[in-house]
């Protein structure tokens, strides 16, 4: 069974996108910060991570780069309240596979989860 | 004489007053920036060279100094208006030498015309408010998206448990994340207004920026039973411009004039030489639309004006912006139910 790790600061996006993405029968876990989201990567490895990239602590970036070079064969979705060409630049720099700039819609989010994790839905 | 040789040559504009304020000898300078002959100015009161209304409180400054006289020199923020004799008025520096000529004492007033300048230090000082504003407005619209992103996906997840909503809920969250869509793409128009890049002018062909344009819009135009028709002279100077910037401008018009036909339409577009501007060229994008009202037409290039539901009220205000940097103007003729046809102008490079 393929584990999602939600991470972003903003606890009420944290519910939103959990409710989502359980509700369309993933298992997820979250945090609200790299370093608290690196604790839970090395406890139980997810096979996508769904970053922000502002956050408190440890940013997305570092996040991703780090992800990256512990898994490499795993996906990363990399999402941001604050675009400009440079941060979607560093963004796949630092490893993600995709970009989303927020606000996006639900749809375009599962259909992002749906290309990487073809097949491991569970039914929860 | 050196001294006459040197104020007659002089590219200062020099001009010499006695204590009474009359003209006693002014150089080619000043008799070429304020548009008098050769010793027209002689004898007349120096008060000639200001404008009429400021006349009199001049008279009594230069009584004052008289009384008082020093040498005041320039750049002390004085700033001030003259008149040429046809009556144009311009801002000038004046710096005033004291001196003395066999027992009659003189001033000596150097004039610089600063209307230039002065244009140049508030066009950047507007290039400042507006990078300023800018950035405000960019570190807003940045900030909502969190906000928006966490409203919206809650929105469309109520809404796809759709079965257990009355109609009326339903609708009311329609509604909802309907306005909050249109407040994030407010936020995005101010984001991309700020992100403006500096214009990197070069020898445009504007037949090029038109059919780029087309190509991309050109597709979703027959989608919504628009036909577009352009007449493109084939022989149309280059312009000296931005053509990233230009095709932006086009683009605005072309998805307002798309907005102003729901129902299906015609656009044409054309390019010509300006037909009483040679200098110039104009491209007309003219549609058979809604039209634009008499109250809304002088309104419609104001900084966050919109007569639109969706609109943001920056296109246009930003087209004009782009085409008063290339030195060009953007014009709107309609009627209401009649269409709108918008007249671009541009100098043609060189």
């Amino acid at each position: 069974m393929h584990t999602i790790l939600l991470v972003d600061d903003e606890a009420d996006l944290v519910e939103t996108y959990l409710r989502l993405l359980q509700g369309s029968g993933y298992r997820c876990l979250s945090a609200y910060d790299g370093r608290s989201a690196m604790a839970l990567a090395e406890a139980e490895p997810a096979a996508l991570l769904i970053t922000d990239l502002n956050m408190p602590v440890m940013d997305g970036l570092d996040l991703t780069r780090w992800f990256r070079a512990r898994w490499p064969e795993a996906a990363i979705i990399a999402m941001t309240a604050f675009h400009t060409p440079q941060t979607e630049q560093a963004a796949y720099a630092a490893g993600a596979n995709t970009y989303l700039q927020k606000p996006f819609s639900n749809a375009e989010l599962i259909n992002a989860v749906q290309s990487f994790l073809a097949g491991s839905k569970t039914l929860l | 004489m050196p001294y006459q040789t040197y104020f007659e040559a002089a590219s200062e504009c020099l001009i010499l007053v006695d204590r009474e304020g009359l003209i006693v000898q002014s150089n080619a300078a000043a008799q070429r920036l304020f548009g008098y002959g050769p010793e027209e100015l002689t004898g007349l009161p120096v008060e000639v060279l200001v404008p009429e209304r400021f006349r009199s409180v001049h008279e009594k400054h230069r009584t004052a100094y008289m009384a008082a006289p020093r040498s005041r020199p320039m750049g002390l923020g004085l700033d001030l208006a003259a008149r040429r004799k046809d009556g144009l008025e311009f801002a000038v520096e004046v710096s005033l030498t004291y001196a003395h000529r066999e027992q009659e004492a003189f001033v000596i007033c150097q004039v610089t015309d600063i209307s230039e300048r002065l244009v140049r230090e508030r066009e950047a000082r507007k290039n400042e408010t507006l990078r300023t504003l800018g950035s405000m407005a960019a570190g807003i619209a940045h900030d909502l998206n969190n906000p928006l992103a966490i409203i919206l996906s809650r929105i469309e997840l109520i809404l796809a448990d759709g079965a257990k909503l009355p109609d009326s809920l339903r609708a009311d969250l329609e509604v909802v994340h309907h306005q909050a869509q249109r407040t994030s793409r407010i936020a995005q128009d101010l984001l991309s207004l700020a992100r403006q890049r500096p214009r990197a002018f070069e020898p445009t062909d504007l037949n090029k920026v038109v059919e780029d344009a087309l190509l991309l819009i050109n597709g979703d135009m027959a989608r919504k039973g628009i036909q577009v028709r352009s007449a493109l002279d084939r022989h149309l100077p280059l312009v000296m411009g931005d053509p990233v910037a230009l095709e932006q401008v086009l683009m605005n018009l072309l998805i307002n004039a798309q907005e102003a036909m729901p129902n299906g339409g015609l656009v044409h577009i054309e390019t010509e030489i300006h037909p009483d501007r040679p200098l110039y060229v104009r491209l007309t994008v003219a549609d058979n639309g809604c039209g634009i009202g008499a109250e809304t037409l002088p309104k419609v290039f104001d900084f966050f004006y919109t007569s639109k539901p969706n609109g943001s009220g920056l296109g246009l205000w930003l087209s004009r912006r782009i085409m008063h940097e290339h030195r060009g103007e953007i014009e709107v003729e309609s009627e209401p139910g009649k269409g709108a046809t918008f007249l671009l102008t541009l100098p043609v490079a060189g």
